[in-house]
């Protein structure tokens, strides 16, 4: 047994050692920097954060990165701040996020570079005007991309994720496989590389078509199947959110809740979060019950308590047409949003005396 | 828990580790545990069931120890019976008897409705109530003695890597090796994770790779036709075989790793030459259950007639189909298949007469041009080896009943694929419909990627099937130099990683 255990320990060492090298060295140039992008989370925030301060950090789900354009964003709270106040905004949104996810993901920025992290505020979604209601019990991962959640965790986060967290064992498992190996979290990916050139090979071209009117940011795909997936996954988010909302019930102890971690972290830093609504499609409205107006109460009160803004960017009128894929707000009126988004955000400001924006 | 899920990759080698680790004695309690935990992480209300077969035939075996005729013993196999067999009833054919009976009311303008039973079908229940029915049955003969240990007895019953799919393994074959300490043995292990990979290969690499096309074409019949029908229907067959093979061999593995052995379940079914033939060589543990528990009891132990032993093998195909699900199709489908063995037995005899018939007008063929048959003659005699032209009847012969036998099995397939016995001419139709053909739109809807995939490995497969005909594929590879070992088990697992299909697809048979 010895001889066995010897053999399979070495051969697991050459093959995973092997794995892990092509992943490390050979894929990023075989697929570039997109792929790292797309797969390390928070690598680019902190890339950006490496070389200057972050002032504006929006979070969340795909939904965000959709919805809020950064560039927009920029340009608006620039021309409304004093000449060379230095103004950064960061859309750190992607698909298949938790804010679970997005707090480690800026506690960790917080914690590596906290000069340009001083003061930041953090957009953090609120859909319908409430957030999701999510505990560090729950689960850290979306069921789509559980390997997400591997680069963000530090070694010394693992034995809080596994006793905490009500991931399944085999997540936990898949989450620390992404966390140490770079072949766990590629290995999807080479995958649907293989897949998407062997479709390239066998399938004639197809005639130029319309593109979608849909971002790339956040992840969100463009092709076909990519808005056909996004279409059957606006049914299924909505019906999670509403179980969960369910699941919670009406006690809700939003101080113990994800949302509220947040909030002390970036405070504690000097800095503020802004909650802010984000447009809905009608698959997404449509799921929406007595459960998740009881859930809306509670978190309206929660918010006054603590003296945290809920931004509405009005007006803006939008309608199924307006959601491609049922999901996303299309790219063309993302721009528009932003806008409105940006004058919420500084009538807030202004409200408190101006801080950035004196 | 699946065996195709990251669960098993964690669970097996730790039930291994312990396994080996533990002292012969514990080793049965901690077996029966990882057992348990292996079927309640479905649902772990299914284990009371589980646990109600394994105490009533426990009991029901020691009672009938004690009696020496089997009058004495009746009573208590008829209570085995009952509970087992009461078991699939409510849970399996509860539903299917309620639409009948409601169907019947309602043609007979009857003021009745029965309500269906709304429970779910426990995974596995069909193997294992079998399993210990086998068992009963045995004391009752005397065939097997009585399991006093009531550990081994629910191993017995509950043993993981076949609880759920087979292969259903008689007590006098399990029992004993179940009592049998194992030791490690590397080439057994080895030999048994290889087993497991080729499992794994059929059921990630082609059966779950060609499940697209099959849900695409048969979750709404009549609205693919023609050859998009037709390659799905082949494609179904071969995602039943993969599918149902690749868990008897991940089985057979898993428990060849710790030192037992299963009952082969499958023996290149697709190279037999008649369905009689067919059946012999798929889903061999449950053909021999119902030969040796259905078919032996109806025919008296051989003390009836021919006509009437051809009756009764119908009557056992018609209840092996019931035994796949609960539905007409699947007995329409049993039916077929029993009709088929049952034509292929009556007219076996005129068969072999025209083909040989055949044969010797060939052979009269190669002596016409006898003076080549001379010359070969002569020049052997002259220590010179001739070429000899082969007699290709018999090959010819082999061939048409592979190609019948494939074919008679994917089209009676309809039956068991269809959701209806409405379904069944709608997808007979569509397979002539080649004036509407929309292969192309099932490829380009699926992806040309699956097919491919698909195709190269069915490819694959028939040829190392072809290869094991003449050679234990285990043993060659076992014999090969180290560095071949090595690069048939990495590119395996490549293989595996890179090209199976990952959506947790259960195996088929678990709706059994």
């Amino acid at each position: 047994m010895k001889r066995f255990l010897l053999k399979g320990l070495l051969a697991a060492f050459v093959l995973v050692g092997t794995a892990e090298a092509a992943a490390r060295w050979a894929l990023p140039a075989l697929f570039g920097r997109g792929l790292q992008d797309l797969e390390d989370f928070y690598q680019p925030e902190e890339r950006i954060a490496a070389r200057g301060p972050i002032t504006h950090l929006a979070v969340g789900t795909s939904q965000v990165g959709a919805a809020v354009d950064p560039d927009t964003l920029q340009a608006l709270l620039r021309a409304a701040a004093p000449e060379g106040t230095p103004i950064r905004v960061v859309n750190a949104a992607k698909g298949y996020s938790t804010q679970m996810q997005h707090y480690l993901g800026v506690r960790n920025l917080i914690a590596r570079y906290p000069a340009s992290m001083e003061g930041v505020v953090v957009f953090l979604e609120a859909p319908e005007g409430v957030a999701d209601y999510q505990t560090p019990e729950d689960h850290w991962t979306h069921e789509k991309w559980p390997s997400l959640l591997g680069p963000l965790l530090r070694t010394s986060d693992l034995p809080r994720f596994y006793l905490q967290s009500s991931n399944t064992l085999s997540d936990k498992v898949r989450v620390t496989a992404a966390h140490f190996l770079h072949a766990g979290r590629y290995l999807r990916h080479v995958r649907n590389r293989i897949e998407g050139a062997v479709n390239g090979w066998l399938t004639p071209p197809r005639p130029e078509r319309a593109e979608v009117d849909l971002t790339t940011r956040a992840g969100i795909r463009t092709d076909a199947a990519g808005v056909a997936a996004a279409r059957e996954q606006a049914v299924r988010e909505a019906d999670l959110r509403r179980a969960a909302a369910l699941a919670a019930g009406d006690a809700l102890d939003w101080d113990r809740s994800v949302a509220a971690q947040t909030v002390r972290l970036v405070r504690a830093h000097g800095g503020e979060v802004v909650f802010f609504m984000t447009p809905q499609s009608p698959v997404m409205q449509s799921r929406w019950g007595e459960e998740m107006r009881v859930q809306r109460r509670t978190f309206e009160a929660w918010t006054r308590a603590n003296g945290i803004p809920v931004l509405q960017p009005q007006p803006f009128e939008y309608g199924a047409e307006d959601f491609p894929d049922n999901l996303h707000l299309r790219k063309s009126r993302s721009g528009e949003y932003t806008a409105r988004l940006a004058e919420a955000y500084l009538a807030w400001e202004r409200s408190r005396g101006g801080g950035r924006f004196q | 828990m699946l065996f195709n899920s990251l669960d098993f990759v964690l669970f097996f080698p730790a039930v291994v580790a312990l396994f080996f680790a533990l002292p012969h004695r514990a080793r049965v309690w901690f077996l029966l545990g990882a057992s348990y935990v292996f079927y309640g992480a479905w649902d772990a209300r299914y284990l009371l069931l589980l646990a109600l077969s394994t105490v009533v035939d426990y009991t029901a075996g020691l009672a009938m120890a004690r009696h020496e005729t089997r009058r004495r013993r009746r009573p208590w196999l008829l209570l085995s019976l009952t509970v087992n067999l009461g078991l699939l009833g409510v849970f399996k054919y509860s539903g299917m008897f309620a639409t009948t009976a409601n169907a019947l009311f309602g043609w007979l303008s009857l003021p009745y409705e029965m309500g269906a039973l709304d429970v779910l079908l426990p995974v596995g229940i069909s193997f294992y109530t079998f399993q210990t029915l086998a068992y009963s049955i045995d004391v009752y003969r005397g065939k097997q003695e009585a399991e006093r240990h009531l550990g081994y007895f629910a191993l017995y019953v509950s043993y993981f890597p076949q609880l759920v799919a087979g292969p259903i393994e008689r007590s006098e074959h399990l029992l004993p090796q179940l009592r049998e300490r194992k030791a490690f043995d590397y080439d057994r292990v080895a030999s048994g994770l290889r087993i497991m990979m080729g499992g794994f290969l059929m059921k990630l690499v082609i059966a779950d790779r060609v499940a697209p096309f099959t849900h695409e074409v048969f979750q709404e019949p009549g609205v693919y036709h023609g050859w998009a029908v037709i390659l799905t229907n082949y494609f179904f067959v071969a995602r039943f075989y993969c599918d149902f093979a690749g868990y008897s061999l991940i089985a057979i593995g898993a428990a060849k790793v710790m030192g037992h052995t299963l009952m082969n379940n499958f023996d290149r079914p697709f190279f037999s030459t008649s369905i009689s033939e067919f059946w012999r060589r798929f889903h061999i543990s449950l053909m021999t259950w119902f030969r040796d528990y259905l078919w032996v009891p109806l025919n008296g132990g051989g003390r009836v007639s021919k006509r009437r032993g051809l009756f009764n093998l119908f009557i056992v195909f018609v209840v092996s189909g019931l035994w796949h699900g609960a539905a007409w199709t699947f007995v329409v489908w049993g039916a077929l298949h029993g009709a088929a063995v049952v034509v292929g037995n009556l007219t076996r005899r005129r068969r072999n007469k025209a083909w040989k018939r055949l044969e010797d007008w060939e052979a009269a063929v190669h002596d016409r041009f006898g003076t080549r048959a001379r010359e070969v003659a002569s020049v052997r005699a002259a220590g010179v080896p001739a070429l000899r032209l082969p007699l290709l009847v018999p090959k010819v012969r082999h061939a048409v009943g592979i190609f019948v036998t494939v074919h008679a099995y994917a089209l009676f397939g309809l039956f068991f694929i269809a959701r209806s016995m409405g379904d069944v001419p709608v997808l007979v139709r569509s397979w002539f419909e080649f004036d509407r053909s929309n292969l192309g739109a099932l490829i380009l809807k699926v992806g040309p990627y699956p097919l491919l995939i698909s195709v190269l490995a069915l490819a694959s497969l028939i040829a190392i099937e072809i290869f094991q005909g003449r050679h234990n594929l285990d043993e060659w590879i076992a014999a090969r130099p180290w560095p071949v070992r090595w690069a048939i088990y990495v590119g395996g697992l490549l293989v595996i990683l890179l090209f199976g299909a990952y959506g947790g697809q259960e195996f088929i048979y678990f709706q059994f």
